[in-house]
């Protein structure tokens, strides 16, 4: 015999107090640390997707669209630019580096993103399998995309016309794996790239036959496109016109950090084009989101201190119901701090056991969560909390239930055995 | 050994004072105190018992003067010297009667093994009722319980308070038998309070308060 065996059987005999506090208790832990984690994950995610793309140059449009299409990969481009518009814009000393994206087709809905090879360095993605594209029709996959598909190299596919998978628009030419990328955690993952070349050419083929078929119905998309069509229908192998040709946007980075205050601008204003800053796009956009995280975290505080009320009076219905036991127990022989011990061990079992399964709770959400995510945004997001941040969590929950413990046993200091025992009668 | 010099007490905010009559038993003397309510009866047993410390006046029980213990020290002699026996409540809700024998022992610091705690509840006919939840059990078995809890560790004193107020004339009687046979046993000395005249003669030596 000793007092944790008292503690259990006290917690044993007051069966629904005690999992109703573990419940409540475990449930706000798991919406505490699951915000944190979700907040977290997705900041990182973001700044991490940035890399050193410090500005996005596009067609005319919505600077958000814009910078979630281009940067984060997410929504639908604004339009295109030309290449050799883009080209001259960026020719400047105060730009380090300027990637050209462009967008176009999709395989089983992963985008693939014609652009050059400093492509992933934004990323500073490295090669697991393979080695870069070289030539039109050769892809790099990135890492889901590879396992999510199990595609190897040498693998062939055709794509399909847009950036959402369809049965109806699937181009004849054959993409070739040429390579595959580590993981990163970042947007590179779920891309498919290639070369800028790879992108032209598939549509200008297409728009070959479809020219035929569908005369000029959706000229105004790709009106551009066509003059070229007819340009090489018979010369293969001529030399490609790149500055004529489309775009999607120019990922660029600033050489001196002094560019952003006047190159954007002057993008703006003197083209018709237009830059977007991705870090101040996504600030506005945390700004929106931030609201409901805090709400839901704000709920979860409400729930905590919920349930450090529960647990306090789990344990004072306990001191005061049982006052007669507890001055039995004074009367056998237990000091005072043997009874505080009592309930304060009765106290830990509600909290480890609420912390247990507050974790488990917070684990399995999450991988649940993660397992839509991968399924509908084909990126693993969630990242581990840090420590610091799983403390601060603990530390605040411990202090409610130190609180609770500490209020509850005060009755106990107080207790006057002899009046408790003559009032019995 | 039980002596009391001229104690008084006064509880903190009443405007009496307790005297009570200087009490001295050899070892293995029982005693009956009887009283009408508000004479004092459980205030006695509760200074006898180290619930209370008097205002003035000493206690000796065997060799120690519990008057001067500290509250710690006092806790820890009541645990090892002290057999309290209840009118209602005898023992902890939560426990199964052997847990509760088993916590007394554990409380009273003396050991004592399940050997011990078996033989007596076979011999206070609760043998059966071991792994029962004491909410369970019938006023008499009760009663019965709260015998073992007050002499499963070997007191010097047993001290009962209305111990047979709400049990029927048979119960009264068993109850009674087996305190004395208890207290002969542990050769330690009983003393009952009540306004019960059924117990009377039972008892030798008695003062009225």
């Amino acid at each position: 015999m000793n007092i944790w065996k008292i503690s259990w059987a006290n917690i044993k005999s007051k069966p629904l107090y005690s999992i109703l506090s573990v419940l409540m208790l475990s449930l706000s832990i798991a919406l505490l640390l699951g915000i944190q984690q979700i907040k977290t994950s997705f900041e990182y995610q973001m700044e991490n997707n940035l890399g050193d793309i410090s500005m996005v140059i596009g067609a005319k449009g919505s600077p958000l669209q814009l910078v979630l299409a281009s940067v984060l990969h997410l929504d639908n481009p604004t339009g295109n630019i030309n290449y050799g518009e883009a080209k001259k814009v960026t020719k400047t000393p105060l730009i380090k580096k300027a990637i050209p994206i462009s967008y176009g087709d999709n395989y089983k809905g992963y985008r693939i993103v014609g652009t050059v090879e400093g492509f992933t360095d934004i990323y500073k993605a490295e090669y697991a399998e393979g080695k870069p594209f070289e030539h039109s029709m050769e892809v790099v996959l990135g890492a889901s995309v590879a396992q999510l598909l199990d595609l190897k190299i040498g693998d062939t596919f055709q794509s399909s016309h847009g950036l959402v998978e369809n049965q109806v628009e699937v181009h004849d030419d054959e993409f070739k794996v040429v390579g595959i990328l580590a993981p990163t955690q970042k947007v590179v993952d779920r891309l498919i790239i290639t070369n800028l070349e790879s992108i032209w050419d598939v549509h200008d083929h297409d728009h070959d036959e479809d020219s035929k078929d569908h005369k000029h119905n959706d000229h105004d998309e790709h009106e551009h496109d066509h003059d070229h069509d007819h340009d090489h229908e018979h010369k293969e192998k001529e030399v490609i016109d790149y500055d004529e040709k489309s775009i999607t946007s120019m990922l660029v980075s600033f050489r001196s950090p002094t560019a952003v205050l006047s190159l954007p601008r002057s993008i703006n204003e003197k083209t018709n084009m237009q830059a977007a800053l991705p870090k101040y796009e996504l600030d506005r956009l945390y700004q929106f989101t931030g609201v409901g995280l805090d709400t839901i975290t704000w709920i979860a505080y409400v729930i905590l201190v919920i349930s450090g009320l529960i647990i306090f009076i789990s344990l004072y219905k306990m001191v005061k119901d049982r006052a007669f036991d507890l001055a039995l127990l004074r009367t056998y022989g237990a000091s005072n701090g043997q009874l505080i011990k009592m309930v304060t061990y009765e106290g830990l079992v509600i909290v480890v056991g609420g912390f247990i399964l507050g974790l488990t709770i917070t684990k399995a959400g999450l991988y649940l969560l993660l397992r839509i995510f991968e399924n509908s945004k084909r990126q693993s997001i969630i990242m581990d909390l840090s420590l610091t941040e799983m403390l601060n969590v603990i530390g605040l929950v411990l202090v409610m239930i130190v609180l609770s413990i500490a209020l509850a046993i005060y009755p106990i200091i107080k207790m006057n055995i002899s009046t408790i025992l003559s009032n019995e009668k | 050994m039980i002596k009391t010099e001229s104690l008084t007490f006064r509880y903190p905010k009443g405007d009496e004072d307790f005297h009570f009559p200087d009490i001295h038993l050899s070892s293995e003397e029982d005693l009956l105190i009887l009283g009408k309510s508000g004479k004092g009866k459980t205030t006695l047993l509760h200074l006898l018992a180290g619930l209370l410390q008097p205002v003035s006046g000493q206690i000796v029980i065997g060799e120690t003067n519990t008057s001067t213990l500290s509250a710690r020290a006092l806790d820890a002699f009541r645990g090892r010297q002290i057999g309290l026996v209840f009118q209602n409540n005898h023992a902890v809700q939560s426990l199964t009667v052997f847990k509760n024998l088993q916590a007394r022992l554990f409380f009273s610091k003396k050991g004592g093994n399940e050997g011990t705690i078996n033989e007596l509840l076979k011999e206070l006919g609760l043998s059966e009722l071991k792994d029962r939840k004491t909410k369970t059990l019938s006023e008499g078995q009760l009663q019965r319980l709260g015998i073992a809890m007050a002499v499963v560790h070997g007191p010097k004193v047993i001290l009962a308070d209305e111990p047979t107020s709400s049990l029927d004339d048979e119960n009264c009687q068993i109850v009674i038998d087996l305190l004395k046979k208890q207290a002969a046993k542990n050769g330690a000395n009983l003393i009952v309070i009540t306004h019960d005249n059924r117990v009377k003669p039972f008892f030798q030596k008695s003062i009225t308060l």
